[in-house]
């Protein structure tokens, strides 16, 4: 049997559902779903046999839902309610930066702006506030990037709960999700007079490989001329202390970053010009380590060779689970790409959709 | 400001209508409720019809950044906000912004 590849697309204005075989050249697409609406956030839920599909439509008029397909995209149904901060909180939901699965059958987390961590047992019918990190006493000293203060990365790993908080940093809680602590050794935060502060890092994505405990990757605010080292991050020991594998890149800053589902030392980012936050020289380029970051290798066949100017926001970049997978990534000007065989070649899959905001890839 | 509430007409955007179905009656986007302010209609939405009151208002009842909240002809930021009170017969209406791009 053929292996099928799902891949969501959220847009500036509603969500894409692309779908067919694996190595098909094309591929069926559905949508928009939430026509109008941005989505910021999917997760393609594998623990069950058919996968859920999930996206989280947040309106600026009528607020934000969950939207579940149990049919992998044909048809979305919401749940019963969405994250809510309680009355008396004095923070109101914003917008939702993240789905993950939890620990449970039926648990999911959910990461909002302004950053805040919510659990649901129920599939997403019910959410219940994860104190420890939404009222640790850290949190009203967080503040908003350009995208907002956002709960980006919610990430199971090494029997810890990881999340990514732009701005606030990494924070773990190892004792099953009761309290939370910043582990941010060696993780800069180049726009604060104290480069190396406990908590307050703009950490723009964070990625692992569930079957190496302590290796863990982070994508960090980078882009200082003075110090060209903050951007790209390693952890060896779990995320307590990371270390730049930035050298060899054109620059530290960008948004994404991936591991190869096969290989944990095989790792991507998406380099952007710290100003613009565009391809570097308007000529884009997916930059691939085999070694952990040790050594860089530049991935441009197929993309375009000049006057390309787009970015790739933090949830742009996916690689799905195929034995030689594909990454997928898409841009702000509406193209989705697929890198096959790992990114040695690269083909657009869709030219002309809204501005996306992120993509999810799985082979199901 | 009488505290007596006052039979009013509630208008949601029409994008919501389908959430508001009185019993067998066909949804409506037109409702009738009694309350003496702006935040009295909002409550009794929420008391009535709760998907649809979380829809247009935040987590501490306030109308979403995007939804203007009119009372006849009247914007309430020009009268008194969500304190604005009602006369029998007034009309409130709920009203997506025209935002976007």
């Amino acid at each position: 049997m053929v292996a099928q590849v799902v891949v969501t697309v959220g847009t500036k204005k509603g969500l894409f559902v692309l779908s067919g075989s694996a190595t098909a050249r094309r591929l069926n697409v559905a949508g928009p779903f939430f026509a109008g609406m941005p989505v910021n956030t999917t997760l393609i839920d594998q623990r069950t046999k058919t996968p859920k599909i999930m996206a989280v439509p947040s309106s600026p008029w009528f607020g934000t839902t969950i939207q579940v397909s149990k049919d992998l995209g044909q048809k979305f149904k919401p749940t019963k309610s969405a994250p809510a901060f309680a009355a008396d909180d004095g923070r109101t939901l914003k917008n939702v930066w993240s789905l993950a699965p939890g620990q449970g059958k039926n648990e999911l987390l959910c990461g909002i702006e302004p950053a805040a961590l919510f659990r649901s047992h129920d599939g997403g019918e019910s959410w219940d506030k994860v104190a420890g990190i939404t009222d640790h006493s850290h949190a009203r000293d967080w503040m908003p990037g350009a995208g907002g203060l956002c709960m980006h990365t919610i990430l199971h790993h090494g029997g810890a709960l990881h999340l990514g908080i732009s701005t606030g940093g990494h924070y773990v809680s190892r004792d099953g999700g009761q309290s939370f602590a910043p582990e941010n050794t060696g993780v800069g935060a180049g726009f604060q007079p104290n480069k190396f502060p406990e908590y307050g890092q703009c950490v723009h994505k964070i990625a692992a490989h569930p079957d190496h405990p302590n290796r863990m990757y982070m994508q960090n605010h980078g882009g200082f001329e003075e110090d060209p080292n903050l951007g790209v991050l390693r952890s060896d020991d779990g995320g307590k202390t990371w270390q730049s594998i930035a050298k060899g890149l054109p620059t530290d800053f960008g948004f994404p970053i991936v591991v190869h589902p096969q290989d944990v030392d095989t790792v991507y980012v998406l380099p952007l010009e710290p100003q613009t936050r565009t391809c570097p020289g308007g000529q884009p380029a997916l930059w691939r380590s085999e070694n952990a970051g040790g050594k860089w290798t530049k991935l441009t066949k197929g993309l375009p060779k000049k006057e390309a100017y787009f970015t790739v926001l933090r949830d742009g970049l996916d690689i799905d689970g195929g034995k030689k997978p594909s990454l997928w990534f898409g841009t702000t000007t509406g193209q989705l790409w697929r890198g096959r065989d790992g990114g040695d070649e690269f083909e657009c899959v869709a030219d002309s959709l809204p501005p996306i905001h992120c993509v999810k890839a799985a082979i199901v | 400001m009488s505290s007596v509430n006052a039979s009013i007409t509630l208008v949601i955007p029409s994008a919501l209508s389908s959430l508001c179905r009185i019993s067998s009656g066909p949804p409506s986007g037109t409702l009738r409720i009694s309350a003496d302010s702006v935040r009295g209609a909002l409550a009794e939405l929420a008391r009535q019809f709760p998907d649809v009151h979380v829809r247009l208002c935040d987590e501490r009842g306030n109308p979403r950044p995007h939804i203007n909240v009119f009372v006849n002809d009247d914007h309430v930021r020009t009268r008194a906000g969500l304190d604005t009170p009602l006369a029998a017969g007034d009309t409130v209406s709920l009203l997506p912004a025209v935002s976007g791009g």
